[in-house]
């Protein structure tokens, strides 16, 4: 008889902690796009709530990205298109790069930048945002490659025997 | 506001660096192709052949492909990267199966 796979298997690592990020960091981009148009007092709100989203966001994304990593190395020889694995694992590192910049511009640039240079603090802030949502749209694109490889592919997913002897 | 123009360019610098980062590989059809192994990764018995056609094949060694040097078969340790090659593929969907690896002299 056949064991029923672990659940903690080193491949599910990614699964596990991908949706993370992907909340976090569309969170961030449409609380930070929508603060422009608030009052003062909202858009501080906003802004700090999105700044958190997006730090602890990045964090985790780069987590997955080590996690997705370590998940290619075992199913990329199992699958029938590993194209789609490798767009998956670029548009990963996009992502964890592009939020970072805009992570960094955010904390470093916009939180230190003195009062007096409101052009530059002004072109920051919408170059965080036009960042954000670029990478959003990295999101959702990534988010949907990594769909068809579980859905269309079968990555990492234990397939029951006829019988299902394993689950008696 | 020079430095802004500066500012603006390293950011788009850097958002075009990230969009374009990352590996892009081909995939050819089944059959003998010559060419040279720009990246060894032992860990995970996989090569990168560069085709004498110019493009980028992604090699994972299965447990059936054979890798041999002077008619001889050798260890995948044996593999450095500039090594010239024959490579015989098997293409099963878009994934190419390598059925055997010959290291040639350079």
């Amino acid at each position: 008889m056949s064991e029923l796979p672990s659940l903690w298997r080193t491949e599910l690592w990614h699964p596990m902690l991908v949706h993370f990020p992907i909340v976090l960091l569309l969170g961030a981009a449409v609380l930070r796009s929508l603060s422009p148009f608030l009052s003062e007092d909202n858009a501080r709100f906003f802004n700090r709530a999105s700044r958190l989203s997006l730090v602890i966001g990045v964090i985790t994304a780069w987590i997955t990205v080590y996690t997705g990593s370590l998940a290619d190395s075992i199913v990329v020889r199992e699958l029938c298109d590993p194209t789609v694995l490798e767009s998956h694992e670029n548009g990963g590192y996009t992502i964890a790069v592009l939020f970072s910049i805009a992570a960094v511009l955010d904390l470093g640039v916009i939180k230190f930048l003195p009062e007096q240079k409101q052009l530059l603090k002004r072109i920051t802030e919408w170059a965080v945002i036009g960042l954000l949502l670029v990478g959003s749209g990295y999101v959702a694109y990534t988010a949907h490659l990594g769909a068809s490889l579980v859905y269309q592919q079968g990555a990492a997913v234990y397939e029951p025997t006829a019988g299902c002897s394993e689950f008696e | 506001m020079k430095i802004l123009v500066k500012f603006t360019a390293l950011i788009a610098l850097f958002t075009l660096t990230a969009i374009s980062c990352g590996e892009s590989t081909d995939v050819v059809d089944s059959g003998t192709y010559m060419g040279t192994i720009t990246e060894v990764n032992a860990e995970e018995t996989e090569i990168y052949v560069n085709l004498e056609s110019g493009q980028l094949v992604e090699l994972y060694f299965t447990d059936t492909t054979t890798l041999s040097q002077n008619g001889e078969e050798v260890p995948f340790s044996t593999i450095e990267v500039d090594d010239r090659v024959e490579v015989t593929l098997e293409k099963v969907g878009q994934r190419l199966d390598p059925v055997s690896v010959v290291l040639l002299d350079n």
